[in-house]
C-alpha cells in the first residue's frame, strides 16, 4: 500500500466508497456523487488503484446482448478502506473541521 | 387554373422544405452525438499508446451511461457530453504514467492466467509446453480434443502431431489468438 497525497477531491472519492464498503462504484456514479468532473475523477481513480486503495474490474456482460459497452466498477479494497479512514481522520483534524461537517464538504472541481 | 396550380406547387414546396428541415436536424442531432465521443478520442490520443485501447473503452462507457441516461434531453446531453470530454482532453496528460502502471499489472495479471498446453513441436516432433489463454483450452476441451488434467495441463488426444497441430491451429485461429 503506497500513500496518496490527500485533497478535498481524494477525500470525497473516498468518501463515497466509505459510505458502502462493498459497493461497487462505476465512474459516471462516482460524478454524480462528489460532483466532479470526469478530468478530475479519473486522475484520482487510476492514482487511488495505483496506490494499492482501490480495484477495478470492468463488468462481465455480453455488449452485443445488453447493446452497450462493459464498464469498469471499482470497490475500495480492505486495506484501502482501513487506510482511508485513517487519512479522513487526519485531513479532518488538520482542517480543524469535525468530521460530521467534513463529510458534506463538496470540492468546486479543483485539481486533485 | 393557375392559381390552383400556385397553390399546389406552394403545398408541394411546403413538404419538400419541412422534410428537407427534419432531414437537415436529424443529421444535425446524429453529428452533434458524435462530438463527444470525438472529443474522448482526442482525449485518449493524449495517453501512452500501451493504454489507449483499454481506457478508450471504459471512457466510452461510461460517456453512453452519461448520453442515454434518464436525464439525457438532446442540448443537456450534448452539453454534459462535451463537458466529460473536454475535461478528460486537458487531464489525460496527467494519468498517463498510473495507466501505464495498471495496465502492466493487468498484462501480468492475465499471463498468470494463462494455461499450460502440451503441443507437438512440428520441427522435432517432441511434445513441448507451451501457453495459451484460458478461452483456448475452453474451446480444445469443448471440441474433444484434449482435457484437462493436473490442474491447468491439457492432454491432446491422439498420437498424430500432423492432425493434432493442424486442428488446433484451427481451433486457436477461431480464439484469434493464433
Amino acid at each position: 500500500m503506497e500513500d496518496v497525497r490527500m485533497t478535498v477531491p481524494v477525500a470525497a472519492v473516498l468518501r463515497a466508497f466509505l459510505e458502502d464498503p462493498r459497493k461497487e462504484r462505476y465512474g459516471f456514479d462516482l460524478m454524480k456523487d462528489t460532483s466532479l468532473k470526469s478530468g478530475t475523477l479519473y486522475p484520482i481513480l487510476a492514482r487511488l488503484e495505483v496506490a494499492g486503495w482501490l480495484v477495478s474490474e470492468r463488468e462481465d456482460i455480453d455488449e452485443k446482448t445488453e447493446g452497450r459497452r462493459a464498464r469498469r466498477f471499482y470497490r475500495i479494497s480492505p486495506d484501502g478502506a482501513g487506510a482511508a479512514r485513517v487519512a479522513l481522520a487526519e485531513l479532518h483534524s488538520q482542517v480543524g473541521i469535525p468530521s460530521s461537517s467534513m463529510l458534506h464538504l463538496r470540492p468546486l472541481g479543483g485539481q486533485a | 387554373m393557375s392559381t390552383v396550380l400556385v397553390a399546389a406547387f406552394a403545398s408541394l414546396g411546403g413538404l419538400v422544405l419541412g422534410m428537407l428541415s427534419d432531414m437537415v436536424s436529424e443529421e444535425v442531432r446524429a453529428r452533434l452525438d458524435r462530438l463527444p465521443q470525438a472529443i474522448v478520442g482526442l482525449a485518449v490520443l493524449r495517453l501512452p499508446c500501451a493504454v489507449r485501447d483499454a481506457t478508450r473503452h471504459d471512457w466510452l462507457a461510461d460517456l453512453d451511461i452519461l448520453l442515454h441516461g434518464d436525464e439525457a434531453v438532446p442540448v443537456t446531453r450534448l452539453f454534459k457530453g462535451v463537458s466529460f470530454g473536454l475535461s478528460l482532453l486537458f487531464s489525460a496528460s496527467k494519468m498517463g504514467k498510473e495507466l501505464e502502471i495498471l495496465g502492466k499489472r493487468q498484462r501480468e495479471k492475465e499471463e498468470a492466467k494463462r494455461i499450460h498446453v502440451w503441443k507437438p513441436d512440428p520441427i522435432t516432433r517432441a511434445w513441448r509446453k507451451t501457453s495459451y489463454p484460458p478461452e483456448s483450452l475452453i474451446r480444445l476441451v469443448d471440441h474433444k480434443m484434449g482435457e484437462s488434467m493436473d490442474g491447468d495441463i491439457l492432454w491432446v488426444h491422439s498420437n498424430r502431431f500432423e492432425d493434432i497441430n493442424s486442428d488446433m491451429c484451427v481451433l486457436f485461429k477461431h480464439s484469434g489468438r493464433w
